[in-house]
C-alpha cells in the first residue's frame, strides 16, 4: 500500500500536552506582573543560548522572546507582527523573530496572550547569532532596563582560552543578577538547578535517538513542537515531567511497531530552524511518499551536556560550544556522523533568511556534505516565521523533484 | 606583490585587524575594499554584498598576490566569510583575530590574549619574530602614521576626492614615498581658496561599507562637501584616534588591545549604540557640519538595526539627516543622485550659514 494511503499513528499526546504547558508558562509570567511588589519574582527575557539555570536558581522568571515569536509565527500571525516593526521603522531585512516581537512590543494587542510581559532585566548571550546582540540592545532602549551581554566568542577552531572568558563572565553574570535584582546567589541552588537541566536535556537527547530506529517512531516536525520546554523550562521540574512522558509515549510507539510515516522508505535529515507557519504542511509530500526526517541539526542545540563538578565551568562549556557557535568543519562532521547513526538518504536544508549563521554556509556544508556522503542536498529558500518569504510553486518543484531522485 | 615599494602585502578586511602587528612582521598591511558587483553564488544571497565580493574576489584569484589576509570577528556575514575562506579559497590564507564584541574591561584580557596568539602565527608564517621588541617601533610607526591622518581627516574639505580616496584605499602607504605633497597642501597650493567653499552643506556620512567615491562625487556635484565620515572602508578604517603608548612605560601587548577597544565602536560591539552616536555627533560638531546621510546597505544587518533610531535622535539634536538605502551589488545611480541632490537642496534652503 502506497505511504500516502497507510494510516499514520495516532497524533502524540504529548502534542497537546505541550502547549497547553507553554500556555501556562507565559500566563504565570503575565500574572505574575500583577502581584505586590514584595511576592513579584523579577523577569527577565533571554535569548535561547542564555545560562538560564543562573537566573532560575535566584528565582528569577525567564521568558524567550524568540519562543514566542515562533509560536506566534506557528498561529500565522507572524505577517501581521512583522508589518507593525516595518512601519515602525524596522527593516524588513531584520530576524522575523526580532521583528515579530518588536511588533508584540509596539501593538501587544495583535499579539497571542497579549504579548510577553515587559521585563525588568534583559541577558542575551551572542552564541546563537549577532543579531541578538543588537535586538536586546534595541530592547534595552525601548524598556530602559538593564542588559547583560554575555560574549561567547565563535569557535573557529578550539579555543580554551574563550572557555575561560565565558566562565569569568558568568561570575560577572551573578554579581551583575545580585545587583539588578537584589536577591543573594546560592552556589547550592544553582547546583539542583544545573542538575535538572542536566535531566531534560540528557531526556531530551535520549528522544531525538530514538529516530535511530527503524522505522523512527517520531518525525522531526514533532520535535519542533515538543522542544518548546527544553528551550523555555530548562531546569524546571517540568520540563523533566513533560520529557520524562514524552520518552514514555514513544517508547510505547516503538514496541506497538508505530512509526511516524507509515510505510517510511526514505530517512532524512532536516537542518536550520523550522517553517514555523507550515510546520507540518511543509512536510506533508515528504509524509505521502515514505519520507520521513528522523533527525535534524537544530533540536540538537538543546542536547547540551551538563559535566563537571564546576558547575559554572560546565555552563560554560555547554553554551559555548553549541553547534551554531562552532566552524562550518565541525557542523560539517556533525551532520556527517548523524547520516551514518541515522541511516540518512538525503538531506533538507532551509536557507533561513532570518538566521546568518546558520544559512550563511549551507552552500559550502551541502557540498562538504555530498562529497564526504554521496546523500543528495536540497536547500528550500524560505524564512523561519515570514510567511512573506515563502513562495509554494517553487518550493513545491523542488521537494517533487529531489523525492523523485531519492525514489 | 610589490606594488608600493614597501614590502610584501597582507590584506584586512576590517578595521579592528591590528595593522600593527602586519608591521611588525616583516609585511604591509593593505586595506581590500569591497567590489561593486559580487556575484557568487556560493553565499546565500541575502548576506551582504560587500562580503559576498571579498569571497569573489578569493575565489577568482584577484588575491592571490597577498601574502594573507586578515580577518576579524565581526558581524554574522563576516562570520560566514572567514569560515567558508578556509575551504574555499586556497590562497591567500585566512589568519584570524577572534575579537572580543564585548568592549570594556572583561574583554582586555581576552583580546590581548587573542592578539598575542595571531603575532606568535604571523612571526612563524613570516620568519620574523613578534615580540614587544618587534611591536613597539610598529605601534610608534602606526601612531605617528595615524597623527597625519588624523591632521589630513580634520580638514578633507580641502582634499580632492580622488586624493582622498586614494589614501583611503592605501591607508599605509607612507606620506613621504607615494604621496611625496600632501595632498591638502597640495590642493591649498594649486588653487586659490573657494569662497563658495564656505556656504556649501557640510555633512558627514556614517553606515554600511561602501566600496567607491561614487556617493562622495554625487555629493560634491549636488553642493555638498562631505567633512567627515564614520564607515569602515573610509576614515573609520584609519583607526582613528591615535592610540596613547609611551614606550618607556607601557606593555605594548596592552597598549594594541586597549587602542582597537577603545576605537569608536562598529554596531558588531557592545556597549555600542549610544556610544556610536555620541561619537558621531561629535564628528558632526568638530566638523561643524548641518547633515547627516546615513547609508543602510541592503542586509547589513548591523547598521539597519540602528539606522532608524539614529536618525531620529540626531533630528533631535537639530541635524538633518537623509537615510539612504544601498541596493546590493549595485552602484548608486539615478535614484541616489535624486534623493541625495533633494538633500542638500533642502539644506541650502533651511540653513542659514549655507547658501
Amino acid at each position: 500500500m502506497p505511504a500516502a494511503l497507510m494510516p499514520g499513528p495516532p497524533r502524540l499526546h504529548c502534542l497537546s500536552y505541550v502547549n497547553r504547558l507553554l500556555a501556562r508558562h507565559y500566563l504565570v509570567a503575565r500574572q505574575s506582573r500583577h502581584l505586590p511588589a514584595f511576592a513579584r519574582p523579577p523577569l527577565a527575557w533571554v535569548t535561547s543560548g542564555a545560562p538560564v539555570e543562573i537566573l532560575r536558581s535566584m528565582g528569577i522568571m525567564c521568558v524567550y522572546p524568540e519562543n514566542f515569536s515562533a509560536l506566534v509565527a506557528a498561529r500565522k500571525q507572524g505577517e501581521t507582527l512583522c508589518r507593525v516593526a516595518e512601519d515602525a521603522g524596522y527593516s524588513p531585512d531584520l530576524c522575523s523573530y526580532a521583528r515579530i516581537n518588536l511588533g508584540s512590543v509596539l501593538r501587544p494587542q495583535l499579539a497571542p496572550l497579549g504579548g510577553l510581559p515587559p521585563p525588568d532585566l534583559l541577558v542575551a548571550c551572542n552564541n546563537i547569532c549577532g543579531t541578538v546582540l543588537k535586538w536586546y540592545q534595541e530592547l534595552a532602549l525601548l524598556f530602559e532596563v538593564p542588559l547583560f551581554v554575555l560574549d561567547a566568542p565563535f569557535l573557529y577552531e578550539e579555543d580554551t582560552a574563550a572557555l575561560d572568558y565565558v566562565r569569568g563572565q558568568l561570575e560577572e553574570l551573578i554579581v551583575w543578577l545580585e545587583k539588578t535584582v537584589r536577591r543573594r546567589f546560592q552556589a547550592a541552588r544553582l547546583e539542583q538547578v544545573v542538575a535538572r537541566s542536566a535531566e531534560a536535556t540528557a531526556l531530551w537527547e535520549e528522544i531525538r535517538q530514538l529516530g535511530r530506529l527503524r522505522p523512527s517512531p517520531i518525525n522531526v516536525p514533532d520535535l519542533f513542537v515538543t522542544m518548546g520546554p527544553v528551550v523555555t523550562l530548562r531546569g524546571s521540574q517540568s520540563a523533566t515531567r513533560f520529557y520524562s512522558r514524552l520518552k514514555r509515549e514513544l517508547e510505547t510507539r516503538v514496541q506497538k511497531g508505530l512509526a511516524a510515516v507509515p510505510g517510511e522508505r526514505i530517512r532524512l535529515l532536516w537542518d536550520n530552524i523550522a517553517i514555523w507557519y507550515r510546520l507540518y504542511r511543509f512536510f506533508r509530500p515528504f509524509t505521502e511518499q515514505g519520507a520521513c526526517f528522523v533527525v535534524d541539526t537544530y533540536t540538537a542545540g538543546w542536547s547540551v551536556r551538563l559535566q563537571g563538578e564546576d558547575p559554572l565551568r560546565a555552563l560554560a562549556v555547554a553554551y559555548t560550544t553549541v553547534f551554531l557557535n562552532r566552524s562550518v568543519e565541525y557542523r560539517a562532521r556533525q551532520m556527517q556522523q548523524l547520516i551514518r547513526d541515522f541511516a540518512v538518504r538525503g538531506v533538507v536544508m532551509h536557507s533561513n533568511r532570518s538566521c546568518k549563521p546558520y544559512s550563511g554556509i549551507q552552500p559550502v556544508l551541502a557540498r562538504l556534505i555530498s562529497s564526504h556522503t554521496g546523500a543528495p542536498v536540497l536547500i528550500v529558500e524560505a524564512d523561519m516565521a515570514d510567511p512573506r518569504v515563502f513562495t509554494e510553486e517553487g518550493v513545491r518543484n523542488r521537494v517533487e523533484a529531489f523525492l523523485e531522485a531519492l525514489s | 606583490m610589490n606594488t608600493h615599494g614597501a614590502g610584501v602585502e597582507f590584506g584586512y578586511l576590517c578595521s579592528y585587524f591590528p595593522v600593527e602587528l602586519v608591521l611588525a612582521a616583516g609585511l604591509h598591511p593593505a586595506r581590500i575594499l569591497p567590489a561593486v558587483s559580487p556575484s557568487t553564488g556560493l553565499l546565500p544571497p541575502f548576506l551582504c554584498a560587500p562580503v559576498r565580493s571579498y569571497l569573489e574576489a578569493g575565489i577568482s584569484g584577484d588575491l592571490s598576490a597577498l601574502a594573507g589576509v586578515g580577518f576579524v570577528h565581526a558581524c554574522d556575514a563576516m562570520q560566514c566569510l572567514a569560515q567558508v575562506w578556509g575551504v574555499l579559497v586556497p590562497a591567500p590564507r585566512a589568519f584570524l583575530v577572534p575579537s572580543p564584541t564585548r568592549r570594556d574591561q572583561a574583554a582586555l584580557p581576552r583580546f590581548r590574549a587573542a592578539l598575542q596568539r595571531l603575532g606568535r602565527v604571523l612571526g612563524e608564517f613570516t620568519g620574523h619574530q613578534v615580540g614587544e621588541e618587534e611591536l613597539g617601533p610598529a605601534l610608534e610607526e602606526v601612531n605617528g602614521h595615524r597623527s597625519y591622518l588624523a591632521a589630513l581627516m580634520a580638514r578633507r574639505d580641502t582634499v580632492p576626492i580622488p586624493d582622498l580616496w586614494e589614501v583611503f584605499r592605501t591607508p599605509w602607504r607612507p606620506p613621504d614615498r607615494a604621496r611625496p605633497q600632501d595632498p591638502a597642501q597640495r590642493s591649498a597650493r594649486s588653487q586659490p581658496p573657494d569662497p563658495s567653499q564656505q556656504t556649501r552643506p557640510r555633512l558627514v556620512l556614517s553606515g554600511s561599507p561602501v566600496p567607491s567615491p561614487d556617493l562622495l562625487f554625487m555629493l560634491e556635484e549636488a553642493g555638498a562637501l562631505v567633512v567627515g565620515d564614520d564607515i569602515c572602508t573610509m576614515e573609520r578604517g584609519l583607526g582613528l584616534p591615535t592610540q596613547c603608548y609611551n614606550p618607556e612605560k607601557d606593555d605594548p601587548w596592552d597598549a594594541l588591545a586597549r587602542h582597537y577597544l577603545g576605537l569608536p565602536p562598529c554596531p558588531c560591539r557592545h556597549p555600542g549604540p549610544e556610544v556610536r552616536r555620541e561619537h558621531l555627533h561629535s564628528l558632526l560638531e568638530s566638523r561643524r557640519a548641518q547633515g547627516a546621510v546615513l547609508l543602510a546597505e541592503k542586509f547589513c544587518e548591523p547598521q539597519l538595526w540602528e539606522q532608524h533610531r539614529t536618525a531620529t535622535w540626531l533630528r533631535q539634536k537639530g541635524i538633518a539627516v537623509t537615510v539612504l538605502e544601498q541596493e546590493s551589488g549595485r552602484r548608486p545611480g539615478e535614484r541616489e543622485r535624486t534623493r541625495l541632490q533633494a538633500f542638500v537642496e533642502s539644506l541650502m534652503a533651511t540653513s542659514p550659514e549655507v547658501r
